[in-house]
């Protein structure tokens, strides 16, 4: 042993592959002896040994990474060197493509893109100062989301929220220790939620960002839950349980009505329309009536309505009574004279109420409705007689005179009396709903009737005490008919078409021309024409003077006429807007509602659309929430006048405004695709599968013959029957499969 | 002249005598000891000029001055120094004061866990040499004991406290332990301690100031010079005789129930004997060029096989190879280290059946290197020894003997290996295979107490080792991961802290020394003048001559000849690190250990340890 | 008869301590295993915790990671300081063994095994630089030794190329004497065509990846076909250099393994530095880029 090996040198002697190493060995790579002139033997060349080697790779790397990470931070490399991984492919490309864009704060400079959720890089890598990056994914996603700003559980806030928040604390298990293990609460008051908590971006181009597990949704949920099968809870009537504004007993038309017409009962036939798709599909609660009940229920419609509706009737009324007891009610048809009988027909009556006094008179007469209790013997009696004829004439006339702006105007009065507390003028001016109720009227049919009924310009006039046409006073009368005719002609000319037809020979035989000739009135009229009935010649709906039932009749169009229905809303309203006693008077239903009542459940829909929202019925993972409505429309248009009487409906502005609004309330409520729930579900998956194909499989018909009580004829679905597919093997039970976290949509939560 | 470059510093060359024992000596008293005996009679003619009888004094002594009760020499202690009593009169106690020094016993509990922990980590971490060896000395103590219990005694109190800058130790109640235990005076002139600082062994006795006492302690490089002197060589050995030899029989564990005047004859007619050259390792150099057989012949002697058995041989310094005939060549059943005795067995057979005849020496003994024997004659042991030796202490006898009187025997259904006697062979010594125990014998390894022992199925050659031992000795390794190799099991070239450090011999300066407490050999650089003597007579090339560097890792140059200044330099054990040597603690693999090598039972252990893990 | 008995005894004795050493070796190993594989799992749950606590779990798993490493390179601290007791080395070895194997478990469960980025990337290609030398070098410091043994005995590798640098002398010379005389100048002939090469130059890299005796076998064999053209002399000489192209095999053995086993050992370290750059920097941009943490 000559000398020590000293360990950890960089360089070692070069003579020692001479088997001569210098004891000193090499001084910092250079040979000692270079040093020193002490000895003289030759220098020699160092050799580098392995540890300088992996001395200096150590540094090269070092040194590498170091200018790498410098270049990542300066714009050479672009900040998308840092970026732990590629985008998902539609923020990818969101990035890219709006460079241009209308709105600046959206626009996206392709240099730093990162910017655009990264607020750090607005400014300098370190600057604190930076806006939080939820704020800067709503910049795009506000539209569809407008309240995952509060980062509050679901979106919701307010009472939403609290009642959620109640329902989830009820159901909340007693600890389990599963619970303490795998169930941290995560406090939302204390941190609002983050977009990127459960969206982790960066995940490659392919990443789902919207794949969330289970345990997430336990950090608030926090019952230990398993799997679906074991530990999801029982569904309570679903998807049923909603009350729907059309009733359609299933049972009974498959057992009586297809089975009588030999016709298939097939679930598909209408529910399922395929041009279409909808919130759960393609499947739908109901499909058009020309779809799905024209078949059979356009020809009962029919022969109902062919006797028409009655809009304004003569009462008939012995008028020698009355003027031996001295009171004469002036020109009166003579058909409606011999005795006093008949009732007032609904619509009159509202026309009445409208009328100044109008009320007053419809308190005083019969509870009945039938005049036949008046004696013109009790003084009294004969006062209210005087006053109905009166009104009816006033009637008449107002018709003939201001036409469709004087029913306009008398339905107006209605709403206001009826209606809410807003006496806005302009409001009422502009209602699409009330031209609607005005709409289609022929004046000069009632001008017509007028002429025929209760013009006596050829008798002598008669002295009366009170109320008596003066004859002279029938000049100005004629003369303002002529010129309400001319107004009216091209009121015609310009009028709905659908009266064209009728009131052409109706202008033929009421030419008011030919109304100046007397004698040759009535005879040739009556041999050249022949008394028509209204199903001859008004067969698709129409205005006409019904001369036996001495009224003005309106004829509807079939199904789904939209003036009737008008008029049946606005019965509909007055009815609730009356107070209890008088409410459930007969006279004033529409005879031939009880023909679109029969399908149409005014009533219900008009109780679950006014309703206001319940923010849990859609919400709540336990409640029917398959059927809901968009908080707007009905539920708005009829609004509770005070909480306390259900019944108690009034008008509000916004049927007034909006023209359509009304007609949700006839159709079935289908549920708007664009609206996020808790639950979610689409049949078309599951319709493909042949096992479950059949709507049978889930939706059974109770066989048991229903009581309209029950609402719903169908068995609720079981869990069981989901749990049988989704399991975590099989089709899958992860919470976010049937469950949205982001609920609601624009204004969900506005009220 | 040059201008020495910036990477050496100019240095005054360090020459002997350069940082004496003691710089303040006066003149006076040299002047005055010149006068006194024993210096006045020697002849002042035998030194040289250059290291005169009076700078021996002045540089190799020092006047120690000691109340009544204080310490001079503690048995178990490396003796480096020989006492000359100049006034007063110190008390030499014959048997042992103490049970084998050990540590107070909450210390020792806490050292237990620690050690228990430690041996958790690493099943291989060893302690440091023990400051007395041999659990043997320690079975003399017991026996001593016994020997005397009637005597009402206590242990005596060791007691430290610091005086004139020196802490003093000294006895609680000198008198009483005076009275407790057997000891002999010595007066004026008298000397003490010297044998331990010739054979650089242990000191036997402990030495105590009876009264207040002025003492020359005499370092022993300079008491070898005085050794030039005829008449003050004969007088140590004399005393050696009377005091030295006699403590040594008694320590003996055969001779402990011998009672005062049996133990008298056998000091009388005990033969001292020393083999071998004292500076072996020079013609250990040479012989390592021969063939093994050769060596084997060349080495002396001390009983041959196959002869009567005349004395009972025991061994107080050194190494002998035990070893017999095979085939043309020596097979070497085992080495015999201090303390061990030879012939016991086939005395004792002549002992059990006296009518038989004696059966010859069955192995041979001979000296490797330096070598102390005392040969005591059988009649005397036949007599007065064995006798007195419990029968369980008995070697086994000699169930199928190698020789006979009439010579050797042929056996035909035993090897030879397992023939002869196993006895003054220990157990412990036949564990090992021949072949080992040969290559450590060869090797010399058998000196080594602190041997590096390094397990090359482990060994990756990572240099940890070698970067703790620089990093622990300012940049330079103090040893080389080579050297001898036996199998797996490389013995590196590392100070061995030998039994017998032949390498202090020479040392003019007594730089390189032992350290009393832990054994642990080292060169003390400040007094090393790197004369390369310790370095040339290292048998294992364990001592490297280094240039001296600074802090800088500047090279040390002599101001006058420019020339780097060189410096001994080997393994200190880490001394001054808590952690024992780094180089162990280095080791990733477990490869490394330092293993006392002149007793068998550890190398067996890490043998046993080894091939099981 | 007494040493017969001696041995049975002693034989018993050692199969013995042969079974409690096993047992022990077992526990050895088992424990610390078993250790890593609870923490693991602990991890794992505590890592699925936060996510369930809609926390981002990359936080947890990452600074548990980054824990892990400063410890791991805790033992190249430790290497540095000798001096003071810090338990022997071989404790640290083992523990920093495990730790890894521990580190690449927390890895793969904060990052996976795939990463997409190009910082990551690069951060994650370091770390299994320094995750799979670590390993190879473990399973080369584990083997060599053993091999080497069979390579006669160590030489150390500072000295290796001056040894063989002697021995391609030592063959120099035989071949002059060699030369020198007639019935042993086919030795000559034979290392001036073939054996000279293989005696001055390094071996192929394909030997110093795999290093084999199949070469060491046919110049043995060619030598030995020599013998027939040589005289008495000639062949001891011809032993001679069999001998010394036996040696001069060994050392290149040696030096093939050596060098592997210190390759592997310095390669663990080499992208260290950038490994720790790169890490801070990741962390200092999670900090950055995660908003809503």
């Amino acid at each position: 042993m000559d000398h020590y090996r000293l360990p950890h040198q960089h360089f070692k002697c070069g003579n020692a592959l001479n088997g001569a190493p210098c004891p000193l060995g090499p001084l910092g790579g250079r040979c000692s002896r270079s040093h020193s002139d002490a000895s003289n033997e030759p220098s020699c060349r160092p050799i580098r040994t392995l540890r300088w080697w992996s001395r200096s790779i150590q540094l090269a790397t070092t040194l590498i990474a170091l200018v790498g990470v410098s270049l990542a931070w300066s714009n050479i490399g672009g900040k998308n060197a840092i970026a732990p991984g590629a985008l998902s492919r539609s923020h990818a490309q969101l990035l890219v493509s709006t460079q241009h864009t209308a709105n600046p704060d959206l626009a996206i400079d392709s240099e730093n893109r990162c910017a655009a959720c990264h607020s750090e890089l607005d400014g300098s890598v370190l600057s604190t100062a930076a806006a939080k990056q939820s704020d800067l994914c709503l910049k795009c996603h506000s539209q569809d989301m407008p309240d995952a700003s509060h980062g509050s559980p679901h979106d919701l806030h307010g009472r939403a929220l609290e009642e959620l928040i109640e329902r989830e604390d009820r159901t909340i298990v007693a600890s389990s220790w599963t619970k303490f293990i795998k169930h941290a609460s995560y406090d939302w008051k204390a941190a609002p939620t983050e977009c990127s908590q459960c969206h982790r971006e960066h995940q490659g181009a392919s990443h789902n960002l919207q794949e969330m597990t289970s345990e997430r949704c336990q950090a608030c949920h926090r019952n230990p839950f398993q799997s679906f099968a074991t530990d999801h809870p029982e569904f309570k009537n679903y998807p049923y349980g909603q009350t729907n504004s059309i009733e359609f007993d299933h049972v009974k038309h498959r057992d009586l009505h297809y089975s009588k017409k030999g016709t298939s009962f097939y679930c598909k036939t209408c529910h399922t329309q395929s041009d279409q798709v909808g919130a759960v599909g393609q499947v739908f609660r109901s499909v058009s009536f020309e779809k799905a009940c024209a078949s059979c229920h356009t020809e009962p419609i029919k022969s109902a309505i062919q006797d028409g509706l009655i809009v304004l009737q003569i009462p008939s009324i012995n008028r020698n009574e009355l003027l031996v007891s001295g009171t004469d009610i002036g020109d009166w048809p003579k058909q409606a004279s011999l005795l006093t009988d008949g009732v007032i027909p609904p619509i009159m009556r509202m026309l009445i109420e409208s009328e100044p006094g109008g009320a007053a008179l419809l308190s005083e007469l019969p509870a009945s409705g039938r005049l036949v209790e008046l004696e013109p013997t009790n003084e009294q009696h004969r006062d209210t007689l005087l006053k109905l004829t009166a009104t009816t004439k006033q009637l008449f006339r107002k018709l003939a005179n201001e036409g469709q702006r004087g029913l306009r105007s008398s339905v107006e009065k209605l709403v206001t009396t009826h209606g809410s507390t807003s006496r806005d003028q302009t409001r009422l001016q502009s209602s699409p709903w009330l031209d609607q109720l005005a709409n289609g009227l022929p004046p000069d049919l009632f001008r017509a009737a007028w002429i025929e009924w209760f013009d006596d310009s050829r008798k002598t006039p008669v002295i009366s005490q009170s109320g008596v046409l003066e004859p002279n006073a029938m000049r100005p009368t004629a003369a303002r008919l002529s010129s309400t005719i001319r107004h009216s002609d091209d009121d015609l000319l310009g009028g709905s078409g659908s009266l064209l037809a009728p009131k052409d020979d109706d202008l033929l035989n009421s030419d008011p021309n030919s109304l100046l000739k007397p004698q040759e009135a009535d005879l040739p009229q009556s041999a050249a024409f022949k008394d028509p009935r209204a199903w001859d010649q008004l067969a698709f709906g129409g205005w006409m003077i019904d001369r036996q039932r001495m009224a003005i009749v309106y004829i509807p169009r079939g199904h789904a006429d939209e003036w009737l229905s008008r008029w049946i809303e606005l019965e509909e309203m007055r009815s609730r807007s009356r107070d209890a006693s008088r409410n459930s008077a007969p006279l004033d239903k529409i005879e031939l509602a009880k023909q679109c009542r029969q399908c149409h459940s005014l009533q219900t829909s008009l109780a679950t659309l006014s309703s206001p929202l319940s923010p849990l019925s859609p919400l709540s993972p336990l409640s029917p929430s398959s059927e809901t409505m968009r908080p707007t429309d009905w539920s708005v248009a009829f609004r509770r006048a005070n909480t306390n009487s259900v019944n108690a409906y009034t008008i509000s502005e916004d049927i007034l405004a909006v023209a359509n609004v009304s007609s949700a309330c006839w159709r079935s409520k289908k549920r708007p695709a664009n609206l996020r729930q808790i639950t979610k579900f689409d049949h078309t998956p599951h319709l493909t599968l042949p096992s479950i194909s059949d709507c049978r499989t889930c939706h059974q018909l109770l066989d048991t013959d229903p009581v309209q009580s029950a609402p719903n004829e169908f068995a609720p679905m079981q869990k069981s029957q989901c749990a049988s597919c989704h399991q975590p093997k099989a089709a899958g039970d992860s919470c976010t499969q049937c469950h949205n976290y982001h609920v609601g949509t624009v204004g969900w939560n506005a009220r | 002249m040059r201008t020495p470059s910036t990477d050496q510093v100019a240095v005054e060359r360090p020459v002997r005598w350069d940082h004496p024992l003691d710089r303040d000596m006066l003149n006076r008293d040299i002047q005055w000891m010149l006068k006194a005996p024993p210096f006045s009679e020697m002849n002042a003619d035998v030194f040289p000029s250059h290291g005169s009888l009076e700078d021996l004094i002045r540089h190799d002594s020092r006047i120690l001055r000691y109340e009544p009760g204080d310490i001079v020499v503690r048995e178990g202690d490396y003796g480096g120094s020989a006492y000359l009593v100049l006034r007063g009169s110190v008390r030499a106690f014959l048997e042992s004061l103490w049970q084998p020094r050990g540590k107070p016993s909450d210390a020792s509990r806490h050292t237990r866990w620690t050690e228990w922990l430690s041996r958790r980590f690493n099943p291989y971490r060893k302690t440091l040499i023990p400051s007395n060896r041999g659990n043997r000395r320690g079975r003399s103590r017991s026996g001593t004991q016994t020997a005397n219990a009637d005597k009402k005694r206590s242990i005596p109190i060791q007691q430290v406290e610091v005086a004139e800058g020196r802490n003093r130790i000294f006895l609680q109640d000198i008198n009483a332990v005076i009275d407790g235990f057997e000891s002999e005076p010595l007066g004026m002139g008298e000397i003490f301690g010297e044998m331990a600082a010739i054979t650089r062994s242990q000191h036997r006795y402990t030495v105590v100031a009876e009264t207040p006492t002025v003492i020359l302690e005499i370092r022993w490089q300079g008491l070898r010079m005085m050794r030039r002197d005829q008449s003050f060589r004969e007088y140590l050995d004399n005393r050696f005789r009377e005091t030295s030899l006699q403590t040594h029989l008694r320590e003996t564990p055969l001779l402990r129930f011998l009672d005062d005047e049996a133990m008298a004859i056998v000091i009388k007619e005990t033969i001292i004997q020393s083999l071998g050259e004292r500076e072996w390792f020079s013609e250990y150099r040479d012989s390592q060029m021969l063939d093994v057989q050769t060596q084997i012949a060349k080495e002396p002697v001390i009983a041959a096989e196959c002869q009567a058995v005349k004395d009972l041989i025991l061994i107080r310094a050194g190494f002998a190879r035990l070893s017999f005939e095979q085939g043309r060549g020596h097979q070497t059943v085992a080495y015999l280290g201090r303390g061990h005795v030879f012939g016991l067995s086939e005395l004792a057979h002549r002992f059990r059946n006296p009518t038989s005849t004696p059966l010859p020496y069955q192995e041979s003994l001979r000296a490797l290197g330096f070598i102390d024997i005392l040969r005591i004659p059988s009649k005397i042991v036949l007599s007065h020894i064995i006798p007195k030796i419990r029968s369980s202490e008995l070697p086994k006898p000699i169930a199928n003997p190698r020789y006979t009187s009439e010579g050797l025997v042929v056996s035909t259904f035993l090897p030879r290996s397992s023939l002869g006697n196993v006895v003054s062979a220990e157990e412990t010594l036949t564990k090992l295979e021949t072949s080992l125990v040969e290559f450590l014998v060869d090797e010399r390894l058998i000196n080594g107490q602190q041997t590096m022992l390094i397990d090359l199925d482990r060994c990756t050659g990572c240099d940890e080792c070698i970067k703790a031992c620089a990093a622990t000795h300012n940049g330079t390794p103090r040893f080389v991961r080579n050297g001898p190799q036996f199998g797996p099991l490389l013995f590196a070239h590392a100070c061995m802290h030998c039994a017998d450090p032949v390498c202090m011999i020479g040392c003019p300066t007594g730089a390189i020394a032992r350290d009393q407490d832990s054994g642990v050999i080292s060169i003390d650089s400040q007094t090393c003048i790197g004369c390369k003597t310790c370095a040339e007579s290292c048998p294992y090339d364990n001592i490297v001559m280094v240039q001296v560097r600074d802090k800088q890792g500047r090279t040390a140059v002599d101001r006058k000849t420019q020339l780097p200044i060189l410096q001994a330099s080997k393994c200190d054990m880490c001394h001054e690190l808590k952690t024992g040597p780094a180089c162990q603690n280095a080791c990733p693999h477990q490869a490394l250990f330092r293993i006392d090598t002149s007793e068998t039972a550890p190398l067996e252990q890490l043998l046993s340890r080894r091939a099981l893990t | 008869m007494i040493p017969a008995t001696q041995v049975q005894t002693r034989s018993s004795a050692k199969s013995v301590r042969q079974l409690q050493t096993a047992v022990g070796r077992v526990c050895r190993r088992a424990m610390p295993i078993a250790f890593v594989l609870v923490a693991w799992l602990t991890l794992r749950s505590v890592r699925n915790q936060s996510a369930a606590s809609l926390q981002n779990e990359a936080f947890v798993t990452g600074y548990s990671l980054a824990a892990i490493c400063v410890l791991l390179m805790l033992l190249g601290v430790r290497k540095r300081m000798v001096a003071v007791a810090l338990g022997s080395l071989s404790i640290w070895q083992k523990t920093h063994h495990y730790l890894g194997v521990f580190c690449v478990g927390a890895y793969s469960l904060h990052a996976g095994f795939f990463t997409t980025g190009w910082f990551e990337s690069a951060l994650a290609v370091n770390f299994w630089a320094i995750a799979l030398s670590g390993i190879v070098g473990w399973y080369v410091n584990h083997t060599s030794p053993r091999l080497l043994r069979a390579a006669g005995s160590q030489v150390l590798r500072q000295d290796i190329q001056e040894r063989s640098k002697h021995i391609a002398s030592q063959a120099y010379e035989l071949a002059l004497v060699a030369a020198g005389n007639n019935n042993s100048a086919a030795l000559a002939d034979h290392y001036r065509d073939g054996l000279s090469r293989f005696f001055t130059t390094r071996r192929s890299w394909i030997y110093r990846l795999s290093p084999t005796g199949s070469k060491r076998r046919r110049l043995m064999s060619d030598l030995e076909n020599v013998d027939r053209y040589l005289g008495e002399e000639g062949r001891t000489q011809r032993r001679k250099m069999s001998s010394l192209v036996q040696a001069k095999d060994d050392l290149d053995f040696q030096r093939a393994i050596q060098n592997r086993m210190r390759l592997w050992a310095s390669a663990h370290t080499w992208v260290l530095g950038s490994f720790l750059v790169l890490a801070i920097v990741h962390i200092v941009v999670a900090h950055r880029f995660t908003s809503a943490w």
